[in-house]
């Protein structure tokens, strides 16, 4: 076995990561994101062969296969939090789309409507290559970055829901009786005419 | 997949409740029972002797005295239904002795000709119009796509907007209602699971899932940033 402890300490860091990001997204997705395991049970197995090799460039090989398959894993379950965060952002979007106090109530609507954009660009655009995404470990840093800033959009949109819907229902009501009142008007108009002229 | 598998979950887990659900269809009976003894003309079938009766579909036995009303809920003649129409909802049906069983009774029963005659005649047949319009107004969304085809179809393409105005909005949003209706979902397979681990099938993701999932959010587009 070879003693390389600083080899070592890098991937338990990295498993850590991976772990505190799976636990992550069982609670922002309420599910278990089995790629994710996936990758970290290849954790084990490159761990073990690398405990049990004796030349030191295939214990360095194993290691480092080891550290790439922690950071998918970390993409992974990542990914899936940011997905499961964008789909609630889509479905905010789609309730706005349709209620006119939007803006009255987030003035920076627009704004975060291009924060989103850009969050899903980033994980679409590796998903779009097929050699990017056979690489993603390469990224796991940036969606790491990414997901606070999400978390932080998706928590405006639900902070502001109720407000909007306040807004709109008290809107939807002053219209209806604006319409009720017209018809009103008309009528009475319409009964006097009918009177005066009998 | 998921969908089917949870089915299935809630399904195996319902069946291990079943000897608890007919218990409770059971300690229902004497209950249902209890309702009826006021009237004396009508009864609920007994649990012939050396038998087991699972209660699930209670019948309702006419003494001979008021057999003449077993028809009583049933449209006469000429306003008899065709095959297709839901049976008991006749509001013409006649105002008979059983109109005197208690409410839960005759929701229950099959005899809701009756009560839906008493029901239009207390309430008068304008004031349920009046409500039907506003439940209408309060449920109903405007199918925004078919609104759409029409108008592009009348050369008013993207003027829907003038429409909002006149949307009511929902009490919760999309997302808190599908978040609702998944965490009570959740609940439930979980309580009917007992802790049975395999039975809370359907909480994982696999590959497949979050491929479909990419996939989906790549099509969609938050604001459209070609100047960017």
């Amino acid at each position: 076995m070879i003693d390389r402890p600083e080899r070592f300490a890098g991937l338990y860091e990295l498993f850590r990561q991976a772990e505190i990001q799976l636990k992550q997204t069982e609670e922002i997705d309420r599910n278990l994101t089995i790629p994710a395991v996936n990758e970290l049970r290849y954790v084990a197995f490159h761990l073990l062969r690398a405990l049990s090799e004796q030349d030191s460039n295939g214990f360095d090989a194993d290691i480092e296969r080891a550290e790439n398959h922690a950071k998918r894993a970390i993409y992974d379950a990542t990914e899936a939090s940011i997905l499961s965060l964008l789909e609630k952002a889509e479905a905010y979007q789609a309730d706005f789309r349709t209620l006119e106090c939007t803006t009255e109530v987030l003035p920076n609507y627009v704004d975060l409507l291009r924060q989103l954009e850009k969050i899903r660009r980033g994980v679409s655009d590796i998903r779009a290559s097929e050699e990017l995404y056979l690489n993603r470990q390469q990224y796991y840093p940036q969606v790491i970055e990414s997901i606070a800033d999400l978390r932080e959009l998706v928590a405006t949109l639900e902070q502001a829901d109720p407000l909007i819907r306040v807004k709109s229902r008290k809107k939807a009501i002053q219209l209806l009786l604006l319409v009720i009142s017209v018809l009103a008007a008309i009528f009475g108009i319409a009964v006097s005419v009918g009177l005066h002229l009998l | 997949m998921a969908k089917a598998v949870q089915d299935a979950s809630l399904d195996s887990a319902r069946l291990e409740q079943l000897p608890d659900f007919q218990a409770a269809k059971r300690r229902l009976a004497p209950r249902d029972q209890a309702l009826l003894d006021g009237i004396g003309q009508v009864g609920l079938m007994q649990e012939p002797p050396d038998c087991a009766s699972h209660y699930w579909l209670p019948t309702l036995i006419l003494r001979a005295t008021a057999a003449d009303q077993r028809d009583a809920s049933q449209p006469r003649g000429d306003q008899r239904r065709g095959p297709d129409d839901p049976p008991g909802l006749d509001a013409d049906a006649p105002v008979t002795a059983l109109s005197a069983l208690p409410a839960r009774a005759l929701a229950s029963g099959g005899v809701t000709g009756a009560a839906h005659h008493q029901c239009a005649e207390q309430c008068g047949v304008g004031l349920i119009a009046f409500c039907m319009v506003l439940i209408d107004i309060n449920s109903v969304n405007i199918p925004m796509k078919q609104v759409k085809e029409k108008l592009s179809r009348w050369r008013l393409k993207n003027m829907q907007f003038l429409l909002y105005p006149f949307r009511w909005p929902a009490q919760s949003s999309q997302a808190s209602a599908r978040d609702t209706k998944e965490a009570a979902t959740r609940g439930l397979v979980a309580r009917l699971a007992k802790g049975n681990v395999l039975l809370q099938a359907g909480r994982y993701q696999t590959r497949e899932h979050l491929n479909a999932r990419a996939r989906r959010m790549n099509a969609h587009r938050f604001i459209d940033q070609a100047d960017d």
